[in-house]
């Protein structure tokens, strides 16, 4: 971790510090500019193009950045148009300062160095450059004399003499050196004073040509750092005499001063114009550099600073979409950082409050799918409601209670009456109780069906947490279980029923034998004694006696097999076939045959024989009796949906008005005759076997009795 | 009538019209050198002009020899003369004229160490010689990268050394 921190330390201070030396070497080379000292001088165009090479990167770098925020701020990122607004702000504050200073610099450089260049300067420069010129000219001359002198006097003597003539006029003359030169350069003879003369440089060839002519070439020369005068002189026709006399000690220093200033302001006035290219491209490339540079630095700065500002934008963006407990990274000590905390602090603590919310919930969830199963597996109806009659919950055994498809449970009560309008007593009986504020009832409603009354039991209370008025701004909400008495009554009827039928078998039927054979003794004894209408009248009372008690056999057969406990002997019946043979003992006695519609292949039911054979001929004797005029009676067996129905048909009175599913009780029949047993035996057998009955009536008369049985 | 437009200064030239390796050992070089008239005006001014030559002995399998000089012209205004100075061996002439100056640099001979003697026949030598323009005054060294009349294109001759 240290070592990435100073990686990165090091690739952001590098190129700065490295600019900044550039810049520093531009500053050193303009001053350096105006000297003749080379300490930089060398390294200028290395120098420059470091800058061309700096200016090319920091363009790069400033045009990806650029790139980079320009893309952010179309994409609208968190903190892209801050970044924006604070680099144009920086940069704004940045370059007026630089170019100021870069105007100043230009104009105080250029006047700086126009200020170098006096005329007054220069004409005492030339004046004194002059002076020196024409006392050299006399130094020249006197040389020039003297050398002329002395090459006359060498040509008078022998060559083999010269050597100590030179010697001898070098004393005499104080000349520096002496020294004769043949035609092709050769010393022919030397003599010096000065040991820099030892060797003496032999003449030009353009001197020398000028010197054989007849002239004498006289030259003021550099001889180490000092001044001297050059003579040259025709000695004969192949030699010439070289001579270097000194300058005057004294005149020396002035000599190099005057020189040596006049340089130096000529050299001054000729650069005046590349000085002040000179310094112009160095302040420019420096004014590029920094402008850059600033522009570059205000676009960190800015990225910098509104860095944090960002991250806290990204982070609310990822709350509102509800991704909490976003940590955003510490922003230092300021008040960003503090806002940094603070951020992260309420982050955590909306973590922690949807994690105890989810938690909440899932318990919430847990309470509520243990209630949907209690209220679900309830065979009692459920449902709850608030003061504004809209329904919060009904259960299924409610919509099953109320003939409602669960799906098609409403959302208020009003809308419920409207759906089934046979339930507009209880929608009316809710309301009411909410409206009066009870805040526990009990009630037994009778509603009106097709198939007769439905009887509830209703017990309701106000739910907790809800004033009984909605008092607190929550409507109130009421629960109310009720549950479906009829089947109750009917139960408790069938088994009333059934106690009748078992004392009627045993306190009846026993005493019937004895009373019929009584009678049958009686008539036996006592007709032999009676003649006449008596005896007419003994034998009819006795078979009337008779036929009355075998009327209440009959009765009370039918009882014993209605009271008959359900022992089956369940086994699988092919149900055409049963249906068939129990027809065929009624073909013979009808005057038209049954119709049959019976269904295709043989359906099977698991039955037991006996007591559906008790079941169709129940049926069809029902339906024998109530055909009063047409006798025509369809028997139909049809396959539908895993069930089997077998239908009765008639063509009789059809259906009394009020009939309903009382009339498959006991002692219910619309018939003069019969037992009022028939269907009540139907419905028992049908019941026994998992099955049901109900009755309709037909179009054009009559009525249809429908057994539905599962089929094995 | 045809309108002349402004002057252009001639541009520098520099050429090395032939070099030999001659006996001494000393290098022997014909130069056909064309200073611009500002060049000039800077070497009357004051400002000396230095010629950077380099001789170069280039044997396979060889030692590799290098000769490097340094030719400074210069003017001496008091004294009125143009001086020739080898800065590294301190030859040194002078001319009173430029004219004189000039007309020696068509030929330069520069004595070489004696190494030099030694360099076989048919060995390539390489002669070039250009302005040394670290040796230009502070604020002329920048314009004289820029200025078309200050560049003096570096002159080259090669040429295999004949025995």
């Amino acid at each position: 971790m240290a070592t990435r921190k100073l990686t990165r330390l090091a690739l952001t201070a590098l190129p700065a510090l490295a600019l900044a030396a550039l810049l520093f070497a531009a500053l050193f080379l303009a001053g350096d500019a105006e000297t003749d000292e080379s300490r930089l001088g060398g390294f200028s165009p290395w120098l420059f193009g470091g800058a061309a090479v700096a200016v090319l990167v920091l363009v790069g770098t400033i045009t990806v950045a650029l790139g980079r925020l320009l893309r952010q701020v179309r994409a609208r990122a968190p903190g892209a148009r801050l970044a924006s607004r604070w680099t144009l702000a920086l940069v704004l504050l940045a370059v007026p300062p630089v170019l100021l200073v870069y105007g100043f610099a230009l104009r105080f450089v250029t006047t700086s160095i126009d200020s170098w260049f006096n005329v007054s300067v220069a004409e005492a420069l030339d004046d004194a450059l002059a002076l020196g010129r024409i006392y050299l000219d006399d130094q020249r001359a006197r040389a020039g004399s003297a050398t002329e002198a002395e090459a006359q006097a060498l040509a008078g003597l022998e060559r083999s003499t010269w050597s100590t003539a030179l010697d001898a006029a070098l004393d005499r003359r104080g000349a520096l050196g002496l020294a004769v030169f043949s035609g092709n350069g050769a010393v022919l003879a030397a003599a010096a004073a000065d040991p820099r003369l030892l060797l003496p440089a032999a003449p030009e060839a353009a001197t020398l040509l000028g010197v054989r002519n007849g002239g004498t070439d006289v030259q003021v020369e550099p001889l180490g750092s000092d001044l001297a005068v050059r003579a040259v002189s025709r000695v004969d026709a192949d030699a010439v005499l070289v001579a270097t006399w000194p300058l005057p000690a004294a005149v020396q220093p002035l000599a190099r001063r005057i020189e040596s200033s006049w340089h130096d302001y000529q050299r001054l006035a000729f650069l005046r114009g590349s000085l002040k290219l000179t310094f112009v491209l160095i302040l420019s490339a420096v004014l590029l550099l920094s402008l850059l540079f600033a522009v570059l630095a205000a676009l960190r700065v800015a990225r910098r600073q509104v860095e944090p500002v960002a991250r806290l934008a990204r982070g609310t963006q990822e709350i509102a979409a509800g991704h909490l407990g976003q940590q955003l990274p510490p922003a230092g000590d300021d008040e960003l950082g503090f806002l940094t905390d603070s951020f992260n602090r309420m982050s955590a603590e909306l973590a922690s409050a949807s994690e105890r919310e989810q938690a909440s919930q899932a318990e919430t969830e847990r309470q509520r799918a243990y209630l949907q199963a209690v209220l679900e597996r309830l065979s009692s109806g459920v449902i709850a409601y608030d003061a504004d009659g809209r329904l919060r919950t009904a259960n299924a055994a409610a919509a099953q209670i109320l003939a409602l498809a669960e799906a098609q449970v409403p959302a208020t009560l009003d809308a419920l009456a409207a759906l089934r309008p046979a339930l507009g007593p209880l929608v009316a009986l809710l309301a009411a109780r909410a409206r009066e504020g009870v805040r526990e009832w009990r009630e037994e409603l009778r509603l009106a069906a097709d198939d007769g009354d439905q009887v509830l039991v209703l017990r309701a209370a106000t739910l907790p947490g809800a004033g009984a008025s909605g008092a607190g701004g929550v409507a109130a909400r009421y629960v109310v279980v009720f549950d479906d008495q009829t089947v109750l009554n009917q139960a408790q009827r069938e088994a009333a029923w059934g106690e009748v039928a078992r004392r009627l078998a045993h306190e009846v039927k026993n005493p019937l034998t004895p009373i019929q054979l009584a009678a049958e003794r009686m008539e036996y004894k006592l007709a032999p004694r009676l003649e006449g209408e008596d005896r007419a009248l003994l034998g009819k009372a006795t078979q009337t006696i008779v036929a009355q008690v075998e009327a209440l056999k009959a009765m009370v057969n039918a009882f014993g097999d209605y009271a008959r406990p359900p022992q089956l002997r369940l086994e699988p019946l092919a149900l055409n076939a049963l249906v068939a043979a129990v027809l065929d003992l009624y073909d013979q006695s009808l005057p038209q045959p049954v119709v049959r519609a019976l269904a295709p292949g043989e359906p099977r039911v698991r039955a037991d024989a006996v007591r559906m054979r008790q079941l169709l001929h129940n049926l069809v004797k029902n339906a024998l009796e109530a055909s009063t005029g047409d006798p025509a009676i369809t028997v139909a067996t049809r396959v539908a949906g895993g069930q089997v129905e077998i239908e009765v048909a008639d063509r009789g009175g059809g259906l009394p008005p009020d009939f309903d599913a009382r009339w498959f009780e006991p002692y219910r029949s619309g018939k003069a005759r019969g037992s009022g047993l028939g269907l009540a035996i139907v419905r028992k057998v049908a019941e026994e076997h998992g099955g049901s009955v109900r009755a309709e009536r037909r179009d054009g008369g009559g009525a249809r009795f429908v057994v539905t049985l599962p089929l094995a | 009538m045809a309108c002349a437009g402004p002057a252009t200064p001639p541009a520098p030239q520099a050429r090395i019209a032939q070099a030999v390796l001659a006996a001494g050992p000393a290098l022997d070089a014909d130069l056909r050198l064309v200073f611009s008239s500002t060049m000039l005006e800077a070497l009357d001014r004051g400002i000396p002009l230095t010629l950077s030559m380099e001789l170069r002995a280039d044997a396979r399998g060889a030692t590799r020899l290098i000769e490097l000089r340094r030719l400074e012209l210069r003017y001496l205004p008091l004294a009125q003369q143009y001086q020739w100075l080898e800065t590294e061996t301190g030859t040194r002439r002078t001319f009173p004229r430029r004219t004189q100056l000039l007309a020696a640099l068509d030929h330069v001979r520069l004595a070489l160490p004696a190494p030099w003697a030694d360099v076989a026949a048919g060995t390539p030598l390489t002669f070039t010689l250009n302005l040394d323009r670290r040796a230009l005054p502070g604020p002329l060294r920048l314009p004289s990268l820029l200025a078309r009349e200050w560049r003096l294109p570096e002159a080259r001759y090669a040429w295999p050394h004949a025995s």
